[in-house]
């Protein structure tokens, strides 16, 4: 009968517990138990840096003269630029971003032309070659 | 007095935009891409680039559709904006077979109107040659001679010149190339294929006003954001090569560097700024960045460290730091220097306060901009760190990022940490733990004692996934921060 009362007990400490669980999880609904940061474990590639890199090229076009105007790379809103400079039309360039994680697009532009990229990609290549029409 | 009116005058007139006044070439087509020609500006309609046998000269012509309409808008080539001379249009056509009633090719001349609605700013066309293939049509190449009429001939405004192919009848095609005009070209590719345009340049740099952050110095046009130095927060524990409490608010600083460039896209200067927010630390410790890959000689004058008295800081004559490979940049020897304590342990760590007004701490860095020791933005790879407590040979950097060489390599390997020079993985324990953290964007940091994980829970998934899921783990969003163990100064969010 002790013993009975004993697993009783148990189970009703257990299901009281794990409806607290439930409750908790839903409130924070985070995925794993691991509250110090300590017992974390990661691989030795993982860098823990809340960038992501994206390679970035400029694909120069021949030009029938020298034409030069502002490049620029920012977010979607413009506050961050993260490139501005004075790129020459004809002359192909690169470099590696770091983008936040947290941001979705880039807003490429060179004079008037202006393209959106999503930075999950891991290279943005950009030119000024227009989709070709008959007008 | 005189000549410095003619510079104001000069740099007033300038255009931004660098082009000269360039002949027209003439169109063979030989790119083979007629994508390149649109991009400077020409126009094709219904026309494409073929290497097919009935190519006219070279390896590539202009091809058209079927030609089985009478309009001009059908098929057709047109020129950018350009300034007529004088003289004879010439080019070369022949038909693809013979099939059809008749052939023909149109010229119309396009003036430009700033007032209509297109994009293009096209105004009203006027035919002024026509020709006729012969008939019975034949697959001859033809040589066309036009004189440019009298009405836009050396003409001081633009136009454009359109080439249409009409047909009657049948299914046969035109080709056409070696397309030549006198003319100069005044197109801007860069803005929509319209007329060039003088752009206000006070500065004289190359870099129209509009887009120059400095627009009245000609030694400095642009500020960018360094790329691995956007605003973000810096978060160290200062025990290394041992573990901490992994609050990481030993040191925490919103930290970023930008570059100001100039027209060449060369770095002038870097300013780096640094906001001290808290520090949940007994430890003294200074900050300092190092140019990865950089030596001083690239380097003029370094302005704006905030020293004390330690005897451990010891400077060149640009105010790098000495005997470093790189430039190392001093930018606070101790925290107590840029921070007072207003009593209690640490300095905005605890909930109850007190709290102290965050500082900020500019450092501007000069480069050399001569040709044989100039750098761009995409050279600058800034590597921020803490040197412990006055111990100049201590020093902790993020992930990965190297020491320098005044850190002693003897720690390497001791307590807690797993650097492994050789394997190029540093400040890092067994399993792969940081000793200190950058995240995007300038977020609250935890309050004394409190594990990181309790403040930002989503950040433990983001690091088990390897950084898969939850990669905004930082953001404030509802689940992703426990608010009451966090501490929110002025400007984080």
């Amino acid at each position: 009968m002790k013993k009975l009362m004993i697993l009783s007990l148990i189970a009703i400490v257990g299901l009281t517990s794990c409806k607290k669980q439930l409750t908790e999880k839903q409130d924070t609904p985070t995925k794993n138990s691991i509250t110090k940061f300590s017992e974390l474990k990661t691989s030795e590639s993982f860098d823990w840096k809340t960038t992501n890199e994206i390679t970035f090229k400029y694909v120069g076009i021949p030009t029938i003269e020298p034409v030069k105007t502002t490049l620029t790379i920012s977010s979607e809103d413009g506050k961050k630029i993260f490139y501005a400079g004075n790129q020459e039309m004809a002359k192909s360039f690169e470099m590696k971003l770091a983008v936040p994680t947290n941001m979705n697009n880039l807003v490429v532009k060179y004079g008037a032309v202006s393209k959106t990229f999503s930075t999950s990609l891991p290279i943005i290549s950009f030119d000024i070659l227009p989709t070709v029409t008959n007008e | 007095m005189k000549k410095l009116l003619l510079s104001i005058v000069t740099g007033l007139l300038l255009t931004a935009n660098t082009q000269a006044q360039t002949a027209l070439p003439i169109l063979n087509c030989e790119s083979g891409d007629r994508k390149i020609e649109q991009a400077n500006c020409w126009g094709f309609g219904a026309t494409a680039y073929s290497n097919l046998e009935f190519r006219i000269a070279g390896f590539w012509s202009i091809r058209t559709n079927q030609l089985t309409s009478s309009l001009t808008s059908a098929a057709w080539v047109k020129t950018p904006w350009v300034k007529v001379g004088s003289g004879n249009i010439t080019m070369k056509a022949r038909l693809e077979n013979a099939s059809g009633t008749s052939r023909g090719i149109i010229m119309t001349y396009i003036p430009y109107d700033p007032i209509t609605d297109t994009i293009y700013k096209e105004g009203k066309g006027t035919q002024f040659y026509t020709y006729a293939f012969p008939t019975p049509l034949n697959i001859n190449v033809q040589t066309l001679t036009v004189p440019i009429p009298s009405a836009i001939a050396n003409s001081s405004t633009q136009y454009k010149i359109l080439i249409s192919f009409v047909g009657v009848g049948g299914n046969s095609r035109a080709f056409a190339d070696d397309i030549s005009i006198p003319a100069t070209y005044f197109s801007d590719p860069t803005n929509n294929c319209l007329p060039l345009v003088q752009i206000s340049d006070k500065d004289g740099d190359g870099v129209a006003d509009g887009d120059d952050a400095f627009p009245e110095d000609k030694e400095k046009a642009y500020i960018v954001q360094i790329p691995n130095a956007t605003p973000s927060t810096l978060m160290f524990e200062d025990l290394w090569p041992a573990t901490g409490d992994y609050d990481f608010n030993d040191f925490v600083a919103i930290y970023q560097a930008r570059a100001v460039t100039n027209a060449e896209n060369k770095v002038v200067e870097v300013i780096i700024t640094t906001q001290l927010n808290a520090v949940g630390a007994s430890f003294d410790n200074g900050f300092a960045v190092q140019f990865d890959g950089l030596n001083v000689g690239r380097l003029n004058m370094v302005n704006g460290s905030v020293l004390g008295s330690s005897e451990w800081v010891k400077l060149n004559e640009v105010g790098s730091e000495e005997n470093q490979d790189f430039a190392n940049i001093i930018i606070f020897d101790k925290t107590s220097s840029v921070l007072k304590s207003a009593g209690g342990s640490g300095i905005n760590v605890n909930p109850e306060g007190p709290f102290v007004k965050p500082e900020t701490v500019e450092v501007t860095v000069e480069f050399n901009t001569d040709k044989e020791f100039a750098i761009e933005v995409k050279d600058l790879n800034l590597n921020p760190y803490i040197i412990v407590n006055g111990q100049r040979e201590v020093e902790v950097h993020l992930p990965d990022y190297a020491p320098t060489n005044l850190a002693s390599k003897k720690l390497f390997g001791t307590g807690a940490d797993n650097s492994n020079p050789e394997k190029g993985t540093y400040y890092k324990t067994k399993n792969n733990l940081p000793f200190a953290l950058k995240v995007e964007g300038m977020l609250p940091h935890m309050v004394e004692k409190q594990d990181i994980l309790t403040g930002y829970p989503k950040l433990a998934d983001w690091a088990k996934s390897e950084g898969k899921e939850y990669e905004n783990w930082y953001d404030a969003e509802k689940g992703f921060r426990e608010n009451k163990l966090l501490i929110y100064l002025e400007g984080v969010k």
